[in-house]
């Protein structure tokens, strides 16, 4: 991991697309800002990380279920 | 047209018109950036096939699968989806299937711009959404 000591109001450069800013320091808490290419996605990790968990989960459709499980169950689906 | 080898549902023939581009990826894959959306006969569901590999995601219309589900998107990915209006994205949710529930992804729904062809998951950040809303009624309700 590298380790940067950073003043507010202070930059640093992820790549040539990604800015990060310390724009305050509030007890416990430092407020960041980002900048970043439309793509890029910012995000809490912990968000992050759930929904990569959910989707990884969501990804083997067939998890030990044969096909024609997996259709009944989605059939039984009715709005 | 195209096919598209799976082996969780065999031969798929594709039209150029159900390939998005994904820049980002679905969260947890950003080297997969290119998935086909098929309809599942029979039933109310997608399948979003990677056109490159064997990974597949099953999804439901968010429409078909809850009420009143409604968010604001950034001005980057409405750019990014080269959309002028919410009528020109489609948004769906990934189902988790497990051994007796469907689960929605309502926090990280799949948006589709079907002019452009490019897609991504999207997180919605300023609501408090469940990853997992189950779709289907228990027994007994």
């Amino acid at each position: 991991m590298l380790v940067l000591r950073r003043k507010v109001g202070e930059v640093v450069m992820i790549g040539n697309d990604i800015q990060v800013q310390v724009l305050g320091v509030e007890g416990d808490q430092i407020k960041l800002g980002f900048l970043a290419p439309k793509e890029v996605q910012l995000l809490r990790k912990e968000l992050y990380e759930g929904v990569v968990a959910e989707n990884m989960a969501a990804n083997v459709p067939v998890q030990g279920l044969q096909q024609e499980q997996l259709l009944s169950l989605l059939k039984k689906f009715n709005k | 047209m195209r096919t598209i080898e799976s082996s969780a549902y065999g031969t798929i023939e594709i039209e150029d018109q159900q390939v998005y581009h994904f820049e980002a990826g679905i969260l947890g894959l950003p080297d997969i950036r290119e998935y086909a959306l098929i309809p599942m006969q029979d039933t109310t569901f997608y399948i979003l096939h990677s056109t490159q590999t064997d990974i597949s995601f099953v999804l439901v219309p968010a429409n078909q699968a809850v009420q009143d589900y409604s968010f604001q998107l950034n001005t980057d990915i409405v750019e990014m989806l080269h959309i002028s209006s919410s009528e020109d994205v489609a948004v769906m949710l990934v189902v988790n299937v497990t051994e007796d529930q469907l689960y929605a992804n309502l926090l990280a729904p799949v948006l589709f711009a079907p002019e452009s062809l490019v897609g991504c998951q999207y997180i919605i950040k300023d609501q408090e959404l469940p990853l997992r809303h189950p779709l289907l009624r228990k027994e007994g309700d």
